[in-house]
């Protein structure tokens, strides 16, 4: 029999979505319930309306809740947002007495301290995940337990956000009157969902080109090297064409999907774009080029953003699978070849891997966030030890 | 004087707004505004909240404010250049029913070199005709300053449709010239607002010889984007050979020997009611004689009913450094690039109906206005990337 369903849900800058799932005996993802709803009260990510942010969620839990067949009460929730960094902290112990065998006390010791990043007071640490042990002056060791050395160190990727965009997240969904399992970064769902072993093991760039945000995770050197969050998305890509153009907004949005990103170096001839008369608006011709102009700045400035991340950190020629598009703007028409020439490596588009159930959450790269969180959902009970300390602490905050 | 035009007023070119940038354009600004208060609409653009306070401008623009917490740029131009972009809806708005915008602002400090290029291709984009004037700063400021002044005017030539540049060393000249500084700033100020007056009556009224806005716009795009602007004027019973030997003394004529070498020539002239034709045609003579038979040459004369015994004589001389004959074929192929998005400003100008259009309500920051703005290295990304890019829309 199939474990108890689990409800991911993720409040998004463009929609809100709702999956309810269950995990086969097979390891497959069974999605049972899908919920969608135009978000309000969101930007960047953060929520800007409490009450039209309730009111959304609502709704998506309902729609959920209906189709699924199933009583919501529990939750694990996706985060983003333009303030979540990652930073690589270093923890050193010395292994005592020197040049005897490393215990599971000493790595506990030497994580903890590494955990221990003094951040400032408004920040609050998402997740810190280890990525290698280094003993003595060997790197790149993945289990210490077990070898000699007199020095033990490991570096951690701590993920950090401002605690109160955090928290009014997770309030929100309190306010729905659901309890919160456990929430994680919306690029390491996403990472979750579509990546396979081959591509983590090969190093890979998982990018979610969300409507307010574009979140990355980088996987590197068999760990996640990278990741964090740029509050630049889709909606920016909306935003300068109807300010650029003059157009109003839910025009600007067609215009955007209709028209994609450019193709790099091919050669369009200019032509009329007519932008039909709506409401107030009363219409508009606009030339071919300076529509693909404004989007491709836009976009091209954002993957550039992410690409300088990869160079800083000397991580740009070691994604062997290339970078997998997530999110909403995967959908953008060209966006793989226009990312590829961008980032400097190819691009596909990231589906969540290992579902079944109802069709438009197993196919879309849009889905790719909710159904990571199911996964990390499904690995709560026995989580592996690769991706630590998680979230326990937010979680007891809302559930008592 | 604008009372003047009022009879013959058939095409006045429609509204005119003076812009000051930084603190030598606002102080230009507030130096001009008695005089032509009249005639224009003002606009002190500054970053710097005490600048502004000081000023006698109708309308004040503050910019950047988030990127300078309200003081000046410390003549840091790409701070200037930020805080436009940083504010360009507000500025946008500002000039959207302008058909002429005319840009005072000294170049070398922060705002008018790095602000300025910025403001002036807002005012372009809105659809304006952009004669920015600016000066360039004295030699003994440095060469950093100086440097500084050259790229703005670079940047100001492919930003606007024309570029006068006022150079702070024709204050000083004679070399010997004793007068306070206060004074010699305040005739070059008021030499610049005479010519803007004289060349903004001549526009808007019937004349003896015609000048519109479409010859002007021809002239400055003859002139490549960079002119030279020379006034003088005269009163009295000799006023002709005055008028021409002062015109002839100006620096720019003098020692640059402009009119030599110049691409195109606008002379504009505007005398009291018993100006004699003997009087325009000696001044005439005497100007264009050494001007080059190719050159693009545009004339008005016209009258001023209030004066008497009075001429004023404006010049602009366009790229005195393109020799015209041999130049001319470049320019031609040149200038459709450079200026064809002189898009109908003009035509706009005089004949425009209003617009059937209904105005939306202004998209400021669109949806971003009411969020935390996403900065990184001091840009704000919510504004678009094509404008921060200072790209431009094809016309």
């Amino acid at each position: 029999m199939a474990s108890p369903p689990i409800v991911g849900l993720e409040i998004g800058t463009s929609r809100v979505r709702a999956l309810v799932g269950e995990e086969r005996e097979d390891g497959y993802l069974m999605i049972t319930g899908v919920g969608e709803c135009a978000s309000r009260g969101v930007r960047k990510g953060e929520i800007t309306d409490f009450d039209n942010a309730l009111v959304c969620v609502q709704q998506a839990l309902n729609m959920a809740e209906e189709q699924s067949k199933v009583t919501i009460n529990q939750a694990l929730v996706a985060l983003t947002g333009g303030h979540i960094q990652g930073a690589i902290s270093r923890g050193t112990t010395p292994i005592i007495p020197a040049d005897s065998e490393i215990t599971e006390a000493d790595m506990q010791t030497v994580m903890e301290s590494a955990r221990a990043v003094s951040l400032p007071p408004e920040r609050m640490t998402l997740h810190s995940i280890h990525q290698q042990f280094f003993v003595d002056d060997q790197q790149g060791v993945i289990n210490p337990e077990g070898m000699v050395g007199a020095r033990l160190a490991v570096s951690m990727l701590i993920l950090h956000g401002v605690r109160n965009r955090i928290l009014n997240v997770l309030k929100v969904v309190s306010s729905a009157g659901v309890d919160i399992v456990e929430s994680a970064f919306g690029g390491l769902a996403a990472a979750l969902a579509v990546l396979t072993p081959e591509q983590k093991e090969s190093g890979c760039l998982v990018l979610d080109l969300g409507g307010g945000t574009t979140d990355y995770v980088v996987y590197a050197n068999r760990c996640i090297a990278l990741a964090g969050s740029i509050g630049v998305g889709g909606d920016h890509i909306t935003n300068d064409l109807s300010m650029v153009l003059r157009i109003p907004s839910a025009t600007a949005e067609k215009l955007k999907v209709d028209m994609g990103v450019g193709l790099p170096g091919a050669r369009v001839p200019d032509q009329p774009v007519t932008i039909q008369p709506s409401g107030g608006f009363a219409g508009r011709t606009v030339r071919y080029h300076d529509v693909n102009a404004i989007i491709s700045a836009r976009v091209e400035e954002t993957l550039q953003m992410v690409h300088t991340q990869l160079v800083r950190n000397n991580l740009h020629n070691v994604m062997g699978a290339g970078a997998i598009l997530t999110g909403g703007g995967a959908h953008l028409k060209n966006m793989e070849e226009f990312a590829s020439s961008v980032l400097h490596m190819p691009c596909v588009i990231g589906r969540p891997r290992n579902v079944s159930g109802i069709a438009t959450a197993t196919e879309g790269p849009e889905y790719a966030v909710t159904v990571g969180m199911l996964r990390y959902g499904m690995r709560q009970p026995a989580r592996d030890g690769r991706s630590g300390g998680l979230f326990d602490m937010l979680g007891r905050i809302f559930r008592r | 004087m604008s009372e003047s035009a009022q009879p013959g007023k058939i095409r006045l070119p429609a509204r005119v707004l003076l812009v000051g940038v930084g603190g030598m354009g606002v102080n230009a600004i507030d130096a001009l505004h008695g005089s032509t208060a009249d005639f224009m609409d003002c606009v002190a653009i500054d970053s710097d909240q005490s600048v502004l306070d000081q000023c006698h401008a109708p309308r004040q623009i503050q910019i950047g404010v988030p990127l300078t917490q309200g003081h000046s740029t410390g003549g840091d131009s790409d701070l200037g250049r930020r805080a436009a972009i940083n504010d360009f809806v507000k500025l946008r708005e500002v000039f959207t029913h302008s058909d002429l915008v005319i840009l005072l602002a000294g170049l070398g400090g922060g705002l008018g070199s790095g602000a300025a290029p910025v403001i002036a291709q807002t005012a372009r984009d809105e659809g304006a005709l952009v004669i920015t004037v600016a000066t360039l700063p004295f030699n003994f400021e440095g060469k950093e300053r100086a440097q500084e002044a050259e790229a703005a005017v670079s940047r100001l030539r492919e930003a606007g449709q024309a570029l006068v540049t006022l150079p702070n060393e024709y204050l000083c000249m004679p070399p010997h010239d004793q007068r306070p500084i206060e004074e010699a700033f305040r005739v070059a100020l008021d030499q610049l607002a005479d010519g803007l007056r004289l060349i903004w009556t001549l526009l808007g009224q019937r004349n003896l010889i015609n000048l519109d806005f479409i010859n002007l716009k021809n002239m400055l795009e003859h002139s490549q984007g960079a002119c030279r602007f020379v006034y003088a004027e005269a009163s009295g019973a000799s006023r002709a050979p005055l008028v021409l030997s002062r015109l002839q003394a100006h620096p720019a004529i003098q020692q640059e020997e402009a009119l030599k070498s110049c691409g195109s020539l606008l002379i504009g002239v505007l005398g009291s009611t018993d100006l004699a034709l003997a009087d325009v045609q000696s001044v005439v003579h005497g100007i264009t004689a050494e001007v080059h038979a190719n050159a693009h040459r545009v004339m008005g004369v016209g009258l001023d009913e209030h004066a008497r015994q009075h001429m004023g004589v404006l010049l602009l001389i366009g790229d005195p450094a393109a020799a015209p004959a041999e130049r001319a074929p470049v320019r031609e192929t040149k200038a459709p690039v450079k200026v064809a998005p002189a898009r109908p400003s003009a035509q706009r100008g005089p004949k425009r109906i209003e617009q059937p259009e209904l105005e939306l309500p202004t998209i400021s920051k669109g949806r971003f206005k009411n969020v935390e703005p996403t900065v990184m290295d001091g840009e704000d990304l919510d504004l678009p990337t094509f404008i921060r890019r200072g790209l431009r829309l094809s016309r």
